[in-house]
């Protein structure tokens, strides 16, 4: 049989010769029928998946593995856009640890985080809350890595708008591509130029090989001109040599993560000035 | 039919809204066909048998009350996961596409085989060429969708689909199924309303679960059937286009005791209370 799973909706949609149905997560393995209803909180889902040639046991772990991953992504996002209330980004923060800390969820995270550089107001929530987990945590070190790169993500993300515009017939196949691509780690690999296991079939075949590597030139050509001032204003004057910033001084001071240690780097955010240099720059 | 505009000579086909002659809006589809002569006077028989059949058991009263709070209060809802609820509620540029508009572009899913066999039947028959542009939703008194879809029911507000959203007896795919239509038979008429005419669908189909002494605060069940499970009964919104979160008057949130769900429910609050949206909770 195969399956479209989404984590967003909580439902896969399995289709095993000619019968269709859902399972919902946590629905105890009950199958429902088609439902117009249904159906369009399953398709609005950004995130559905296939996979083909599955059983149903396999179906239910990725759809309990893809709500996860859907589940840590949406508390990343909702703290990225500042939660105001103490308590709950104590209780937000507390639950991406344990989710993250699931090597599948964690590579989910991480993968998506170098798709696009990351909106300004989002920089600052960001440092508060590397801080906030820790550089020993693995999330906590990959967003710090994230916040390093910025420059290199929209490098590559703007190499890929280029070279997509000319690839590419229609956005379907274009957010096909690029999807695929970011899922499977590959947007990291070329920002870190770290090698990555990188799954064959997560990238159309008819345009894997030949675009990847024309995308890996594009970015290496537009770093290489940014570098030598050809897409980027020239400094003005030399660079400074690097300060720890007080944010990262805060986060390379904290071990693995407790609800105290939050609870105490919510209760020192409290204190205005201490705010402001968990905030500062890098 | 022929063109709104006066001065324009063109017909416009069935699955259309705008002339393409004139560029004249003619209303959308879904509209113009709850609002065929033939369509509105069948439901008013329905209706009437309906009136006759309550007044025999002493339920007319009833019928009536129902069916005045139906057309004044009744909202369209969707329900959903509040996993779903919360990207829709941040993002101001998500429109709530359906699923053929994707299978259109590609995008999200291929098209399975079902849609040939259940789907694309019902809405071949109730939406010819223009099913592409039809979305789902819930008749509701009490603006909670069932619960077997998710824990936050939306509604959409009247103004943002007064004027292209239609009624109809049931969820469609079903109703076509069940009664066996497709290329040699129709969907009957009197099945379907205009907006403005709900009170009429809903009265005519859910006659037999009024009695005499059935209470007002019963009508919000008897409309959309609160059971968890995926047969529960209610009258399906057919709205032509998109809605998006400024389509929304309010959430309501039924609560459940799952930590991670009451999470994104705080975080469901926390968009309402940017966005100026009313949020209730409900247990």
């Amino acid at each position: 049989m195969n399956a479209f799973v989404s984590g967003q909706s909580r439902l896969a949609l399995i289709v095993d010769g000619n019968s269709q149905y859902f399972v919902r997560h946590g629905g105890g393995g009950v199958h429902t029928p088609m439902n117009p209803l249904m159906m369009g909180s399953f398709v609005d889902s950004p995130d559905v998946r296939q996979f083909e040639s599955v059983t149903i046991d396999q179906v239910v772990d990725e759809l309990s593995l893809a709500v996860e991953q859907d589940t840590a992504l949406q508390f990343l996002l909702a703290l990225m856009d500042h939660v105001e209330e103490s308590d709950l980004r104590l209780k937000l923060v507390d639950r991406l640890d344990e989710l993250s800390r699931r090597p599948a969820v964690g590579r989910y995270l991480s993968n998506r985080l170098y798709a696009f550089p990351l909106p300004e107001s989002a920089i600052p929530e960001m440092k508060t809350l590397v801080a906030e987990l820790g550089l020993a945590h693995p999330l906590g070190s990959e967003i710090l890595s994230v916040l390093l790169r910025q420059s290199q993500v929209a490098v590559v993300h703007g190499a890929w708008e280029e070279l997509a515009a000319t690839r590419f017939q229609n956005d379907a196949d274009r957010y096909r591509f690029f999807s695929a691509a970011v899922l499977a780690g590959l947007t990291r690999a070329i920002v870190t130029g770290e090698g990555q296991p990188i799954a064959a079939d997560c990238i159309p075949a008819r345009c894997s090989g030949e675009l990847v590597d024309a995308w890996i030139q594009t970015a290496f050509g537009a770093q290489l001109a940014a570098n030598s001032g050809g897409r980027v204003a020239p400094r003005a004057s030399a660079p400074k040599k690097a300060k720890i910033p007080a944010w990262l001084k805060v986060a390379k001071a904290r071990g693995p993560i407790r609800a105290e240690t939050v609870k105490a780097t919510i209760a020192v955010k409290s204190s205005a000035a201490e705010r402001k240099q968990l905030r500062g720059g890098l | 039919m022929r063109c709104l505009n006066p001065q324009c000579p063109a017909e416009i086909h069935d699955s259309l809204r705008v002339c393409a002659t004139c560029g004249r809006d003619n209303g959308c589809p879904n509209v113009r066909k709850a609002q065929e002569p033939a369509e509105v006077a069948a439901l008013r028989n329905r209706l009437e048998e309906a009136e006759l059949r309550a007044d025999a058991r002493g339920a007319g009263q009833n019928l009536a009350r129902f069916r005045d709070e139906v057309a004044d209060k009744s909202v369209a809802v969707l329900a959903m996961p509040a996993s779903n609820a919360l990207p829709l509620l941040n993002e101001d540029g998500q429109a709530f596409s359906n699923f053929y508009r994707l299978v259109e572009a590609g995008v999200r899913i291929p098209k399975p085989n079902w849609y040939d066999r259940f789907r694309g039947i019902a809405d071949q028959l109730l939406f010819p060429h223009y099913a592409e542009n039809i979305f789902f939703a819930a008749l509701s008194l009490d603006r909670q969708g069932s619960p077997y879809y998710g824990t936050v029911s939306l509604s959409l507000a009247p103004f943002a689909i007064s004027d292209r959203a239609t009624v109809f007896e049931s969820n469609s795919l079903l109703f076509c199924r069940d009664r066996n239509l497709g290329l040699q038979s129709d969907v009957p008429p009197g099945y379907r309303a205009a907006w403005e005419d709900r009170g009429m669908i809903a009265a005519s189909k859910l006659e037999p679960k009024l009695v005499p002494d059935t209470q007002p605060g019963e009508f919000s069940g008897i409309l959309l059937e609160q059971k968890p499970t995926d047969d529960a009964d209610f009258v399906e919104v057919h709205v032509y286009d998109r809605i998006t979160r400024h389509s929304l008057s309010g959430v309501v949130i039924r609560r459940t005791g799952d930590p991670d769900t009451e999470l994104f429910h705080a975080l469901v609050r926390n968009a309402c209370s940017q966005k100026g949206l009313a949020c209730e909770e409900v247990a």
